[in-house]
């Protein structure tokens, strides 16, 4: 199957949900494909391709649409339900890189000492420690766990440095998830997401959402935070060379660190997932 | 800091005690360019993941396993480095050898310009004499692709010298030097003199 | 409280105000607004504050301003004993200060306004906006080309200024919005200068001067960021 045909079974997020008004419309684009984005009386979205309206779903405060007629299922996302939860969808981020670099960017905990400095690491606790990584059968994902790391300030409600703890699941290419220590309530994970829109192969506008237990921030406070990491990474992705992902062994050189990256690769490469990779 | 030849993008930088080095643009553990990077006593740390790499360009610390033993191998591509008269001299395919520049020149500024080199180097001692109004008179060249260095006579007989530099990109940087003698306001003179040509250059 | 900072962590223009604060050491209050996706700064109650709709917006104990230039001297007067940031005594330098005070403006309606499209896809016209900010740079670039050969590193006198502090957050964004400013070599000496004054701080786009940390982590924390 070619790359192309095999990223457009899936979902993608587009917008999010209350953001088109009736009649309000926006233009936006999709696997190198023009998108119009109109809303309507119904509080719906109707998206169309080459006049053609799309299948389209909600998920996660996000419209999510698909160019294919018979597409996968979205991923499934539990917390999503918990209604004690705050979710805080974080509003667009247009990065000029590969979505899977999107992606594997989020999927890394070494660079946090160096990126968000003082926030997510610090030197000297840059060590990453031995972590799990494994393809959950069951459902084809990508999952790693166990991951520890020493941080400063590891959420907007963190007071001081905590040694955080992580868990990652990739349920689709362009999609990842993750969960970690919440500062407020040690029994309980916080989740964010990262949410990935391939405009083309070597551009993405990526939605990152949360859903977190916190309940002194302003929603402001919360999505500020969440910005604030996001745009710290986005002028390392834009200035990774080459700017598509490098899905075969060689280019690049990872160590143990980066064993979720080497899962991903070779998950992405198993599947054909192709689009934003560069294959030698 | 980043620097670009004719195809090659590089990063060129100083350590501490002064030596300079010249590499691909590429961290060799996930793309980054090294150019974002920052230069701690002997080494360049990547902004990414903080891998160091000394003067030769071997990775000796990666931060996320402080304890490993490195091979040898990992580093990224090196290329030969000179500097002299101030200037900095790299060959992406084999040893730098340097244009001789006569003594008692001193780098003023480097510009770069939105034109390829010929059109830069036509315009500079073309027949409209695009200069002369600004008060400078060119007069010899020497010329070795991708590189023309060109020496410009000014009204108080300073001589300017440009090292100029083509990029893949159709742009071209400009590295001006001018005589010791020349004072403050002459130096800046020719630096407005350079905004002027980059300007006629440019102007379709 | 010194005064109350209506913020927005990736605006440029917020950053001045927190940069040219933490510079000076001055405390402060701050509200996080929702600019994106939220658009608060366009909304009741802010427009009351700001009908401009745009952020930052400062309030002390006896006024609310809302431009950056003015907060710059605002916060150089109360707390800067030694005169040097808003050069009041020194009128050779004052017009200078003054006039890339005005240049400041220049660079947020070109760099600023593109980087807002490029970042967070808000509308702007970008050939019109990059042409406008690559000029903005050169013009930069050639007046501090100019300093250094006077030997000077700063855009007017002999330390910095407000103009500086103004200046400084959307020339060192600006790859944010596509341009690189790698072809600056007067302009990247002076942001690492700015970048190594004592108490700078950064924003996201301006990383960190990892060299001056000790990697042990002794001087964690010197550097730190004010988030929040
Ligand atoms: N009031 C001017 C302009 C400030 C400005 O342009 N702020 C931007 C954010 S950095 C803004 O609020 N723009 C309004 C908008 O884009 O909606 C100043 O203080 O220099
Ligand atoms: S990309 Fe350079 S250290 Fe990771
Ligand atoms: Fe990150």
């Amino acid at each position: 199957m070619n790359s192309m045909k095999h990223a457009r079974q899936y979902w993608y997020p587009v917008a999010m949900i209350d953001e088109l008004q009736a009649g309000q419309q926006r233009d936006t684009q999709l696997l190198d494909t023009r998108l119009t984005l109109t809303g309507d009386d119904q509080c719906g979205l109707i998206a169309t391709a080459n006049e053609k309206a799309l299948l389209v779903t909600q998920a996660c405060d996000h419209w999510w649409v698909t160019l294919c007629d018979t597409p996968l299922p979205i991923f499934d996302l539990p917390e999503a339900q918990e209604h004690e939860r705050r979710f805080v969808p974080c509003g667009v981020v247009h990065v000029e890189c590969s979505p899977l670099r999107a992606v594997e960017n989020f999927l890394d905990i070494a660079h946090f000492p160096f990126v968000h400095t003082d926030v997510l690491g610090a030197e000297p606790h840059t060590e990453v420690y031995r972590y799990d990584v494994k393809v959950d059968e069951s459902c084809d994902e990508v999952i790693a766990s166990n991951i520890r790391f020493f941080q400063p300030q590891a959420a907007k409600s963190a007071e001081g440095g905590i040694h955080t703890e992580y868990t990652y699941r990739v349920p689709a290419p362009m999609v990842a998830v993750l969960y970690k220590t919440c500062p407020q309530k040690p029994d309980a994970w916080d989740v964010i997401a990262l949410f990935v829109q391939p405009l083309s192969e070597d551009s993405c506008d990526v939605w990152p959402w949360m859903a977190l237990f916190d309940n002194e921030s302003t929603l402001s406070e919360l999505i500020e935070f969440q910005q604030m990491i996001f745009v710290q990474d986005r002028s390392i992705l834009e200035n990774q060379i080459p700017r598509r992902l490098p899905i075969d062994p060689g280019i690049e050189i990872p160590t143990k660190a980066d064993s979720t990256s080497v899962a991903y690769r070779r998950w992405l490469k198993q599947r054909g997932a192709y689009y934003g990779a560069l294959a030698s | 800091m980043r620097a670009k030849t004719g195809h090659e993008d590089l990063v060129v930088w100083r350590s501490a005690s002064g030596v300079l080095s010249a590499w691909e643009n590429r961290c060799p553990h996930r793309g980054m360019r090294l150019s974002h990077g920052f230069v701690r006593g002997e080494s360049l740390a990547c902004a990414y993941h903080g891998w160091h790499f000394e003067c030769s360009g071997r990775c000796h610390y990666i931060p996320a396993h402080p304890e490993l033993e490195l091979p040898r191998t990992i580093k990224p591509t090196t290329f030969d480095v000179v500097e002299r008269d101030g200037l900095v001299w790299v060959n992406t395919t084999e040893k730098a050898i340097p244009f001789s520049l006569p003594a008692g020149a001193t780098p003023l500024r480097s510009i770069t310009c939105n034109t390829t080199l010929d059109a830069l180097t036509n315009h500079i001692f073309g027949t409209t004499k695009p200069c002369s109004n600004s008060g400078c008179h060119s007069t010899t060249v020497e010329s070795q692709q991708p590189c023309v260095l060109s020496t410009l006579l000014t009204d108080s007989s300073h001589r300017v010298y440009l090292a100029m530099q083509a990029s893949e990109d159709h742009t071209t940087v400009v590295h001006a030097l001018l005589s010791m003698e020349a004072n403050e306001t002459q130096r800046i003179t020719v630096s407005r003199w350079l905004e002027s040509l980059r300007r006629e250059a440019e102007s379709p | 409280m010194t005064f109350t900072l209506y913020n927005y962590v990736l605006s440029g223009n917020c950053y001045k105000i927190r940069l040219l604060a933490a510079l000076l050491d001055v405390q402060y209050g701050t509200v996080a607004v929702n600019f994106h996706p939220g658009g608060e700064h366009r909304q009741e109650p802010l427009l009351r504050l700001n009908p401009a709709g745009t952020l930052p917006i400062m309030v002390t104990s006896d006024q609310t301003l809302t431009e950056t230039q003015a907060m710059l001297v605002w916060l150089a007067q109360h707390y800067d004993d030694s005169n040097s940031w808003w050069p009041i005594h020194d009128l050779d330098t004052l017009p200078t200060v003054i006039q890339w005070l005005g240049f400041a403006n220049r660079l947020t309606s070109s760099i600023g306004a593109l980087r807002q499209h490029t970042l967070l896809n808000k509308p702007a016209d970008a050939s019109t906006t990059r042409a406008a900010g690559i000029a903005a740079l050169r013009e930069l670039e050639c007046r501090l080309a100019e300093q250094s050969i006077r030997g000077e590193q700063w855009l007017a006198g002999k330390s910095p200024t407000v103009a500086d502090i103004a200046c400084f957050p959307y020339t060192a964004l600006s790859p944010d919005a596509g341009i690189e400013n790698d072809d600056y070599p007067a302009i990247r000496s002076w942001l690492h200068s700015v970048r190594s004054l004592d108490g700078f701080i950064t924003m996201p786009g301006i990383h960190e001067l990892h060299q001056m940390r000790d990697p042990a982590g002794a001087s964690a924390g010197t550097l730190r960021d004010h988030h929040g």
